[in-house]
This record gives C-alpha cells, structure tokens and sequence, in this order.
C-alpha cells in the first residue's frame, strides 16, 4: 500500500502541485472585437473577397506547385505589398467588377480541370492577391490600428487560402472527389456570371 | 405486319398534339419568395417543384448515363443555367419559359424512365437546354433583390444540391432493384411535369 502510494506520489506530482493553487476560473476573457478581429472577419464578410479567395484556393489545391509552398509563399507576399499599398496611399477601395471576372476565370479553370502554364498560373495568383489587397484598404484610420486590420486581414487571407488549397490537395485521386472540386468551380462560374450580368443591368454590385 | 417503329412515331405524334394542346394552362413556376438575401436564393430551387423534378432528373439521368455524364451534366447545368440567368437580367421576356420549364420535367423524367443512353453531347445539350430557361426564370428576379450575391449563391447551391440528390439516388442503379425504383422516379418526374404542363400543379 505504502509503495503505491509512493508510486503514485512520485508520478502524478505536477498534478498535487497544481491543485495546490486553486483560483477561479477566467478561461474566457472578453471577446474584443476591436480591430484585429474586424481585419479578420473583412474578407469573410465582403462577398467578392470571399468567393475569389475559395476560387483561389480550389484552384491552387487542384493543381498544387511544388507541394503549395511556392504558390502560398508568393500569395501572401503579393498580399503583404497590396495591403500596405492600400494603407499608405490610404485607398478605402476599388470596383469589384475585376474581382468577379477573376472568380469567373479562376472558376472556368476549376470546372474545366485545365491546367494553365506557369506564367498564367503565377497571374492567377497575384492578381487576386493584388485586387484583394488593395480594395482591404481602411482609409482614414490612425496608422496603428489600421496596420493592425491590416496583419489581421493578411493572416485571415492566407490562412484561407492555405486551409482550402490545402484540403484540396490532400484530397484522394479518386475520380468522386475530382469531380466535386470541378462541380464546385462550375458553382463559381455561376456565381460570377449572375453577379456581373446584375452589374451591367443596375450599374452596381 | 403493324411496324413497331411507325406506332413509336404515331404515339410521339400523339403525345406532342396533345402537349400542344394545353400551352395556356402551364403555370410550371410557382410563385417564391422575391426577397434579397441567401435564404431566399436556397429557397427559389427547393420550393418550386418544377425546379426539384428538373435538378433531380439530371441527377438521375447522369448517374445512369455513368462517367463522364454523372460530372459533366451537373457540370453544365449551373455553366449554362448562369447564362440563361444572364439573359434574363439582361434582356427582355422569353416566350414559352413557363412551358419549357414544365416540359423540362416531362423530357428529363422521360429519359430517366426510359433509361435513354444517347452520346454524351446530346445530352449534355438537352440538359444544357433546359438549364438556360431554368436560369432565365432566376435571374428575371434578380434584379428586384436587395442582395443580389447572396441570393445568387443561394439559388445556385442549392441547385447543385439538388443535382448531387439525383446522383446520389441514381447510384442505386448498381442493384437491378435499384434500376426499377430509378426509373420508377423518372416516371414519378414525367407525371409531375405532366401535371405542371396541363395545369394540374
């Protein structure tokens, strides 16, 4: 009995220590949806950031360059310069017109499965990142916090596209899964194409 | 000696007098809701009727057609359905998209039911076909929508899902049992859009 106890002492010791110190729990502070959380959820909520970062990321997934190093390497520094562009010449946005053509094309290349040539594919991936960029801009803001919107928005464009190209290209060669991935481009496609005929209709998205 | 192929082609001759006969009666369309916003986008495809029997039936048919269809119809849906969506934002009024949407049931049900296996581009254009008119009856709406993305992606999801409900229905036809309830639906979806062609839906 003794030398159970011995054992048990010796071993789970850590876990006695700790239970030496009980306080009250404070595990869920406040959320602060200050700016950090409104960089991050600004591409989440404008609709063409959405759909060209999930075209983007089907894309890059579905043909993956050099294991997604590369591609997601010069994404997110295309992104980075973008970003600051639009913060030091204080740009609130651009038209999103070309984003929705870019969402169009990237989704025609999804659903035909073709695979473009290197300096198409390396277009495909800085000009959404350059669009995105620039139209994440937050105008007047103090410099701090617009740098901080800014880094938030840059991790939550990159993780998405990261997450998406990445799941994409894990998924197995079996034909099922292709095809998803290709009936999801098709989706984009129509998507887009919905979006710019309304644009040329009323003169606005 | 009564030729088989001649009877074929009196009952074909039939059944179009007869669908002729009743253009004024198809309200295949049903009335949804018009409001902007997701919700309603998912909702347009699923609460009309005349759409469910239509997706479903590409589904249907894809997976019976097998590779390359069971991908390349749901493929080519939402591309030319989008165009059709197109056209109607765009453009004035269609004659006949009431009674091509209705007849859209009749012919995708019909295929189905008779297990019709033409060459894949054939089918893809009779698919393709009857997705334009089915976009066109969305995309009128859109320009009255508050938000027109949302309701886009909602209408166009769900028409993928409907599709995808086909198909996964459609892979019962690995089982010879599988292969009569299949084509059982597509009679069930021929009745319906018979039913929206006469009026009677």
């Amino acid at each position: 009995m003794r030398s159970f106890i011995q054992r048990l002492v010796r071993s789970w010791w850590p876990v006695f220590l700790f239970l030496l110190f009980p306080t009250s729990a404070q595990a869920h502070s406040d959320l602060r949806l200050g700016p950090f959380a409104g960089g991050i959820l600004h591409p989440l909520e404008t609709p063409a950031h959405l759909l060209l970062l999930i075209s983007l990321g089907l894309f890059l997934g579905q043909h993956p360059l050099l294991s997604l190093k590369s591609p997601l390497v010069i994404f997110g520094f295309t992104t980075a310069v973008a970003l600051l562009l639009a913060a030091v010449i204080n740009l609130s946005g651009i038209p999103q017109v070309p984003l929705f053509c870019l969402s169009l094309g990237l989704g025609a290349l999804i659903s035909s499965g073709f695979k473009p040539p290197g300096w198409i594919y390396l277009l495909l991936l800085v000009l959404p990142a350059v669009g995105i960029g620039l139209d994440s801009g937050f105008g007047s803001l103090p410099m701090i916090v617009a740098c901080e919107v800014l880094f938030a928005t840059w991790v939550c464009l990159l993780v998405m596209v990261g997450y998406i190209a990445f799941y994409v290209s894990l998924l197995p060669a079996r034909q099922w899964s292709r095809i998803g991935v290709r009936i999801l481009g098709s989706w984009i496609v129509a998507i887009s194409v919905l979006i710019l005929a309304f644009f040329l209709k009323n003169g606005k998205i | 000696m009564n030729n088989p192929h001649k009877s074929h082609l009196l009952k074909f001759r039939c059944l179009l007098l007869l669908l002729l006969a009743g253009p004024s009666l198809a309200q295949a369309h049903t009335e949804t809701n018009t409001l902007g916003g997701f919700i309603a986008g998912v909702r347009h495809p699923i609460t009309g009727l005349d759409h469910v029997v239509a997706m479903v039936a590409v589904g249907l048919w894809g997976a019976y057609l097998g590779a390359p269809a069971i991908w390349l119809l749901p493929v080519v849906f939402p591309l030319v359905m989008a165009v059709g969506g197109a056209f109607g934002v765009l453009c004035g009024p269609l004659p006949g998209v009431e009674m091509t949407i209705a007849l859209s049931g009749v012919a995708l049900g019909w295929v189905v039911l008779t297990a019709a296996k033409p060459p894949i581009w054939i089918a893809a254009c009779i698919v393709g076909f009857f997705a334009f008119f089915h976009g066109y009856s969305h995309g009128v709406e859109l320009p009255r929508l508050a938000n027109p993305f949302t309701y886009a992606a909602g209408f166009v999801i769900a028409t993928g899902l409907l599709h995808l409900t086909g198909i996964s229905l459609g892979l019962l036809t690995h089982w010879r049992w599988g292969q009569m309830v299949v084509r059982g639906l597509g009679g069930v979806i021929t009745l319906v859009g018979l039913g929206f062609v006469f009026g009677l839906l």
